[in-house]
């Protein structure tokens, strides 16, 4: 009997950047197709049969790539231009490249010994979300360009708070949506540490935020605020666990754990199936990133879940504020945005 | 050795895979040791131009991987619709390395001096942290302008010889042979993992943290266990023309074989060009590609019965003499009479010269603005849009057709890097080597 664990309570299943909001993948590559095809019937005569030529100079994968052809294709019918795979003249040929900007289209029409060009960027949305695998269940809750140290969901998780280097900006989730409310910036001593780190942890009457430059306190309600000062605290509920000033690690009473092909982050979370807690570790493969549940047993960290691997190194892991959950942070190398989601555990018995 | 050039490097797959590193959290202290193969005589950041960014001044902006003009020490600025007035706001709070804090009116001489030699008339107000640049005429390209090294704000003194704002400090400094730099515990952007980095120039030996590898026909066997960091294809080698034919030089471009140039001269630390623009900036170069054609070439010169023709050659760069000494060879087949020679400069019967053109930006309309002054074509690119491609596509066409530049290889920067060393990117900047991310294991 599978028995799900974890539940994420967030409807939306990733939040893109402001500028891909409006648009999935699909519905970006349908809006290329016809683009393309209106400046590419452009350059030909109205009521045209051409040869069509697609080529790829890109990752975009086969798959997806053959699906524009077929999109581009329906777009030049619905303009007049009618396509064959005979070669005749005039012929087309669209090819996909990239350049320092993203995708470029480009467009070339050979008409009796001519050559016309035509070119379109495009902007594919990011298709970075990494979907749950069997035992590891990961939500992608918020993409940004700069750090992420971590998140913190309150209000029965209506409302988020995103902790960055700089500053903690609130969010809420409208129609499955997380849409910015309020922001206040982090006022500090001193620059965080290179490799910045941070703590969000919920307090009586708001948050704390522990940075190693700095400890801060506030509120989101009625209006996010935050005060902070150049101490280094405490962690509430541990044994003394605390950064060390201006450095991107801890140091408390409890010794960290540590073990072959681990990686510099872990999180303990509570395991689904038993009563023990499990240990979710980022791993020390420096070419491919992943996350892992292990079971700490007799001295030895055995390994309870596939690896989840990940789009690029995991730059957070800290237990979440409700037990069966971790909070993940990973900056993708694909896209550069660095990506905070939840881990929760689904097991079988 | 070739390793000029402001630094617009891409970083390869096989680098991505070897030396940055995210899964074990990056270590602080420690010394990086750096071996260069070229001696710097100076440190002016308009000098020094390699793919390792050596961040010891910074610039007011800068320009992204991406293309897009980023906040560096400059937080916010505006301009007015005629583009002669610019406002900035500098960065509160930096400290140059010798304690003083930065502002308008510390950060103005050294704007100036560039702005003016780029503009000539230029006025500038500083007033706190506000710096207001202003000139009779449009300045539509001032942040292209203010994100070159050359407009890096710094201090001089007797006690050290560049005082910037970076996250590494001057410790000490022997022109040409030896560098050492200090991690700056104040920096704004937060202090570098190294404790310092000592670099030394001339050595070669291949047997630092990090080296450079020169290109050229010797090939290098690397130590086993060594990383290589490659770099995109970024300085672009061509025949510039000053003074022959244009159906001349047609038929000089249509007999030039590249391949063995890419394979064999530069050990394929490079691309062959076909285009002013290497395609990962500008995504259309393939469309300039071709094959030799000598058989036409030699048509058009036995039409023509051209006079023979000098190609000049940096007199100390083995590279370039190799090439210029390939395409005297494919230049005969075609009929052509080309004769390398070393130097060049101020000789009137020079037609022709190898060049490199190192990219000074990843802002596709910028760099062939720059290669388009070279040649006498500026006037023509000013209006260049980096976000319209095919109006690039046009201008770069028209410029190969006019056959005042032949391309013929972009080249890749390359060093060699221990194990024991690993970069942790702080920004999506995929075209900088940056020593602030550099991390050495224990």
């Amino acid at each position: 009997m599978i028995r799900v664990a974890f539940a994420l309570c967030f409807g939306s299943a990733l939040l893109l950047t402001a500028q891909t909001l409006d648009q999935t993948p699909g519905q970006a590559m349908s809006s290329a197709a016809a683009q393309l095809a209106a400046r590419t019937s452009s350059l030909l005569p109205r009521r045209s049969m051409v040869s069509l030529e697609l080529q790829n100079l890109t990752p975009l994968p086969a798959a997806e790539w053959s699906s524009f052809r077929g999109l581009l294709q329906d777009e030049l019918h619905k303009a007049g231009v009618e396509t064959t795979a005979t070669q005749l003249d005039p012929r087309v040929r669209v090819t996909l490249s990239e350049n320092a900007r993203g995708f470029l289209f480009v467009t070339e029409v050979f008409a009796g010994g001519n050559r016309q060009i035509a070119m379109l960027p495009w902007n594919l949305p990011s298709s970075a979300h990494i979907k749950p695998r069997l035992r590891i269940a990961q939500k992608v809750l918020w993409t940004q360009p700069d750090p992420i140290l971590d998140i913190l969901l309150v209000d029965s998780g209506s409302q988020m708070l995103v902790l960055s280097a700089n500053r903690v900006a609130s969010y809420r989730l409208m129609e499955d949506k997380w849409v910015p409310s309020a922001t206040d910036s982090l006022v500090l001593p001193r620059p965080l540490p290179r490799d910045p780190r941070g703590r969000l942890e919920a307090a009586a009457g708001g948050f704390e935020a522990f940075l190693p430059a700095a400890t801060c306190t506030g509120a989101w309600n009625p209006e996010l605020k935050l005060t902070c000062a150049g101490i280094i605290a405490n962690w509430p509920g541990t044994a003394g666990t605390h950064w060390v000033a201006d450095r991107n690690v801890l140091e408390g009473e409890a010794p960290a754990p540590s073990f072959e092909g681990w990686g510099s982050d872990w999180a303990s979370i509570a395991d689904p199936c038993g009563a023990a807690t499990v240990e979710i570790a980022s791993s020390s493969n420096t070419e491919h990133d992943s996350v892992r549940a292990y079971l700490i047993r007799d001295g030895q960290a055995n390994p309870v879940s596939d690896p989840l691997p990940l789009p690029g190194p995991v730059t957070a892991l800290w237990p979440a504020e409700s037990a069966p959950q971790a909070t993940l942070v990973v900056r993708n190398l694909q896209t550069g945005e660095y990506e905070a989601s939840r881990l929760g555990l689904a097991c079988t018995e | 050795m070739r390793l000029r050039g402001s630094a617009w490097l891409a970083l390869s797959s096989f680098l991505i895979s070897s030396i940055l590193t995210g899964a074990v959290r990056p270590r602080y202290g420690g010394t990086l040791t750096v071996e260069l193969s070229t001696a710097w005589p100076t440190l002016d950041p308009a000098a020094i131009q390699t793919a390792l960014s050596i961040p010891i001044a910074e610039t007011l902006v800068r320009v992204s991987s991406h293309g897009e003009t980023e906040p560096v020490l400059a937080v916010a600025w505006q301009h007015d619709p005629d583009f002669k007035r610019w406002r900035f706001s500098l960065r509160p709070k930096v400290t140059f390395h010798d304690g003083e804090a930065l502002t308008a009116a510390s950060a103005a001489p050294s704007l100036l001096a560039v702005l003016k030699q780029k503009y000539g008339e230029v006025s500038m107000e500083a007033g706190g942290q506000a710096l207001v640049v202003q000139a009779d005429h449009a300045m539509p390209e001032l942040l292209d302008v203010l994100a070159l090294p050359s407009a890096a704000i710094v201090r001089k003194s007797d006690a050290s010889p560049l005082i910037g704002t970076g996250p590494f400090r001057v410790a000490s400094w022997e022109p040409g042979r030896r560098l050492m730099l200090a991690a700056f515990d104040g920096y704004w952007g937060a202090r570098p993992y190294l404790d310092t980095v000592a670099i030394e120039f001339g050595a070669g030996r291949g047997r630092a943290d990090l080296f450079d590898i020169p290109v050229g026909p010797a090939r290098r066997i690397l130590p086993e266990g060594l990383a290589m960091w490659s770099s995109e294809p970024r300085t672009l080698v061509a025949i510039a023309a000053v003074n022959a034919q244009p159906a001349q030089l047609q038929a000089l471009a249509l007999s030039i074989d590249r391949a063995p140039i890419v394979n064999v001269l530069a050990q394929h630390l490079g691309d062959a060009a076909f285009g002013l623009l290497p395609q990962w900036l500008s995504g259309y170069a393939f469309l300039f590609q071709s094959t030799p054609d000598v058989t036409r070439a030699r048509q058009i010169a036995s039409q023509l019965r051209p006079a023979a023709m000098t190609l000049s050659y940096p007199a100390s760069d083995l590279f370039l003499r190799s090439v210029a000494e390939r395409v005297a060879l494919n230049a005969r087949d075609a009929g052509i009479a080309i004769q390398p020679m070393p130097g060049g400069n101020g000789n009137l019967h020079v037609n022709l010269s190898m060049l490199e053109w190192p990219l000074e930006s990843a802002d596709a309309a910028d760099a062939l603005k720059r290669i388009a002054e070279q040649v006498g074509a500026g006037d023509r690119a000013r209006q260049l849009d980096p976000a319209k491609p095919d109006t690039l596509y046009q201008f770069e066409r028209s410029l190969l057709d006019e056959y005042r530049i032949i391309p013929l290889v972009h080249l890749r920067e390359s060093y060699g890097i221990a194990p024991r060393v690993h970069f942790q990117p702080s920004r999506s900047d995929t075209f900088h080597l940056h020593l602030e991310d550099a991390w050495v294991e224990k």
